[in-house]
């Protein structure tokens, strides 16, 4: 018999492709073949945009190891890119209830299918929350840096090369705000709480007085011997801060 | 019935190796486990160890690239190549329409990566270079 076409019981409807079978596919598998082409193309789209943006700012953009260390439930654990992982294996574990749900629905065995389809619709929430989770604390970010003029991005570290928030070594000082009574102010305007964030003459003086702190920049640099690529770390006396 | 019943013996005579036959599954079921799990497991595991410790022995270039990318590119395409031709049996069809979806695909995506990634190059080239703030 021949392998490639199934009856799919639509022969004589609109969508069953008239009973001629090109390249002996039947007309539903061969459009889907072409689905999958185009959602290929789609998402190469995406990822050559994103290659597209790190070329770009090929130095400027941040160390993934750093940026995605997060680990739901563990929280200040450094974990570099594990939960990242961890996705790519519930997604791995979705396309296996997915084809198991295929398999039991040709042995029209609904119990099966009933049961592996649940377990792949809990895969596919678990990755789109894992998602959002992970993108919500990304955007949030947990240390704060120093933007230049110029859109450059400093950072500070300790003297191993260690991040440090600015919370920990910048104390606020005197804001010259007044707040507005309930008269008096409009209510779609708010500032930040104060606190949020600092001015450069609070971070000055706090880098001053922690004689540890380091600044690093985002330009990228290759240490000739292990031929690792790391960002540039300022020497303090190269400093005006000091 | 008669429909589902040949839907079932087409499906049965999917082939129940992979690798060329180098490994042979008894069942349909035991294939998704043995073949989609574990082999993609493995080999997503590999790209995790290596992506985690980063060996410096891997930091050399080959082509202008660190030979690590270069592991991390073929063991993709290595998995991509497995998905469609095994998981989505691809290998079943006749090559007429192999060629029509794998040719496009390759063709138009390797066309679409060389034109951004080059054109990402010479916009940082004018950022490093030009005399221009950096945020304009």
């Amino acid at each position: 018999m021949d392998t490639t076409v199934a009856p799919t019981g639509t022969e004589g409807q609109t969508w069953g492709g008239g009973g001629s079978n090109p390249l002996k596919a039947s007309y539903g598998k061969m459009m889907m073949w072409f689905f999958i082409l185009s959602d290929a193309l789609t998402f190469s789209g995406f990822l050559a945009a994103y290659g597209f943006s790190r070329f770009k700012f090929i130095e400027e953009w941040p160390i993934a190891d750093e940026v995605f260390n997060h680990f739901p439930f563990m929280h200040g654990t450094d974990a570099p890119m594990f939960y990242v992982a961890l996705m790519t294996f519930i997604l791995i574990g979705s396309s296996v209830t997915m084809v198991l749900a295929v398999d039991a629905g040709h042995h029209m065995d609904k119990k099966k299918v009933s049961f592996y389809l649940l377990l792949t619709v809990i895969g596919g929430l678990i990755f789109v929350g894992s998602q959002a989770w992970e993108w919500k604390n990304f955007i949030a970010g947990e240390y704060g840096a120093v933007k230049t003029k110029g859109g450059k991005i400093l950072q500070f570290t300790d003297a191993e090369g260690a991040r440090v928030a600015l919370n920990e070594f910048v104390t606020v000082g005197e804001r010259p705000v007044e707040a507005l009574g309930n008269n008096e102010g409009i209510w779609y305007q708010s500032d930040d709480p104060i606190g949020s964030t600092y001015t450069i003459d609070e971070v000055r003086k706090g880098f001053a007085a922690n004689p540890d702190l380091r600044i690093r920049t985002q330009v990228l640099q290759v240490d000739a011997e292990t031929g690792a690529s790391h960002k540039t770390m300022l020497s303090r006396k190269s400093l005006y801060l000091n | 019935m008669a429909d589902h019943a040949a839907h079932t013996d087409g499906h049965a005579e999917h082939k129940l190796e992979i690798f060329r036959g180098l490994v042979k599954f008894k069942s349909n079921t035991q294939k998704i486990w043995g073949g989609v799990l574990i082999f993609l497991s493995l080999i997503t595991i590999v790209e995790v160890a290596l992506g985690y410790i980063k060996p410096d022995s891997l930091n050399g270039h080959i082509l202008g690239l660190k030979i690590l990318n270069w592991i991390f590119i073929i063991l993709t395409l290595v998995k991509a190549y497995y998905i469609t031709w095994d998981f989505m049996h691809m290998r079943d069809e006749v090559s007429g329409l192999r060629r029509a979806v794998v040719w496009t695909g390759v063709f138009l995506i390797i066309y679409l990566i060389a034109i951004l990634l080059v054109e990402g190059e010479y916009i940082y080239q004018v950022y490093k270079n030009a005399a221009v703030s950096f945020d304009f």
